[in-house]
């Protein structure tokens, strides 16, 4: 896993930060001619209509927690839960991108379906379109679990990033005295990171010989097969 | 596998990056301007980076920089600076920052980007993660000290500046705003 600067603003700190998500999805759209499938940010990138606008016309997934004094509207109930009216809990199945649904069904295993009154006639699978919630659904839906390994485990690994840039490139040290020196040395600090990507992809690898016991960093990888649709 | 680099601060990792700074693409970005009458002694590449050199070094200032570079031999063949005294002053790197701007700056980081996003694997899933953090102003400078010792005229009540208007600091406060890219590739762990 390789953490990289795509792109970086100074602003004074009035500014709220949810005001730079869309610009730089423009800025990599329009200067590299590249997007990032999905997008992860905090309580501060949680604005719905954004998020709208980022899907309908980039198809980027934003994915944000969920405010904890913001409603949970049915079918969900909880953040991370949704069941059906009877109550059966339901999982992801994935997105139709050509009638725009989300598909829900029940997990194999044991289900309350087989007692249910209404199994009968029950379609055992329910769509919903993203813009019933952006923040529950979106283009990926929260209560999957590549969503919460995203928000658990991947978010934090922009403060290493951070604290790198301003303690041991020393940015925290420079006399900043006006906000255009800073953002001068914010593109500066940007492009040590990347010549430091650089010379990592291009290093030659060496073997060890006890390779096999020695700690390493835990790999990522997409568990279950959920992506969002693209 | 084993992959790192010397740690920062040390003369191996300027000889490692050295190689992948975008010299030409630098200079042809901003190419000398000598409508001015004044001879450029320094490229574009090169005064770039002498500023990388600010976070490079142990010098984290222009003015540390500047003063060291005669003595540092490695600091001078990052910035491939042959003459020992011969090396730019803060009047140069004021002059290259303002004549760079931002935009430049950011065609020069847009381009080693380009170079990183070769590697990502093909059908690969990519994810962004977007942050602000904060960095401190310089403002020792605008904050209200206490006078020290005894006043020297007679005793008076304090006033407010502007009556009726609540006394205030103004501090920059600059908001520095992330966005990284995860590439999901076996190789760049």
């Amino acid at each position: 896993m390789l953490l990289i600067p795509l792109v970086s603003w100074a602003a004074p700190g009035h500014v709220p930060e949810g005001y730079l998500l869309k610009p730089s999805l423009r800025q990599c759209q329009q200067r590299l001619g590249w997007r990032p499938d999905i997008v992860i940010g905090d309580l501060g990138y949680i604005h719905q209509q954004t998020k709208r606008e980022i899907r309908q016309e980039w198809k980027v997934a934003v994915v944000t927690k969920l405010k904890s004094d913001m409603k949970i509207m049915e079918p969900f109930d909880a953040w991370d839960q949704m069941s059906c009216q009877q109550g059966q809990r339901l999982q992801w199945l994935g997105y139709a991108e050509a009638d725009s649904l989300h598909w829900f069904g029940v997990p194999a295993g044991e289900s309350l379906c087989r007692s249910c009154w209404q199994a009968s006639t029950c379609p055992k699978e329910f769509g919903y379109p993203p813009e019933l919630s952006e923040t529950l659904l979106g283009l990926l839906p929260l209560n999957t679990s590549t969503a919460g390994r995203l928000l658990n485990q991947m978010r934090s690994w922009v403060e290493p990033c951070q604290s790198f840039e301003k303690n041991v490139l020393g940015l925290n040290h420079v006399f900043l005295n006006s906000l255009r020196l800073t953002w001068t040395m914010s593109l500066l600090t940007d492009a040590v990171g990347l010549l430091r990507a650089l010379a990592l992809m291009n290093a030659p690898q060496k073997s060890l010989l006890l390779q096999e016991l020695m700690p390493t960093q835990m790999n990522w990888s997409w568990e279950n097969p959920e992506k969002p649709g693209k | 596998m084993q992959s790192s680099l010397p740690a920062t601060g040390t003369a191996k990792l300027l000889a490692a990056l050295s190689p992948f700074v975008p010299d030409e693409y630098i200079n042809r970005l901003l190419p000398g301007n000598r409508r001015q009458g004044r001879r450029n002694f320094f490229s574009a590449a090169q005064l770039w980076r002498v500023h990388l050199l600010v976070l490079l070094s142990p010098a984290h200032s222009f003015n540390a920089v500047v003063r060291l570079l005669p003595e540092q031999r490695d600091w001078r063949r990052f910035a491939r600076l042959n003459h020992r005294q011969r090396t730019p002053d803060v009047r140069m790197l004021c002059e290259f920052r303002t004549v760079a701007g931002v935009a430049a700056l950011r065609r020069i980081n847009e381009q080693l980007v380009r170079r990183l996003l070769r590697f990502l694997p093909a059908g690969g899933q990519t994810v962004a993660i977007i942050d602000a953090t904060d960095l401190p102003a310089a403002t020792a400078d605008k904050k209200k000290t206490v006078a020290g010792g005894p006043p020297s005229g007679p005793p008076s009540e304090r006033v407010r500046s502007s009556p009726g208007t609540h006394g205030s600091t103004w501090v920059i406060k600059s908001t520095r705003c992330v966005c990284g890219c995860a590439v999901t590739s076996g190789r760049c762990f």
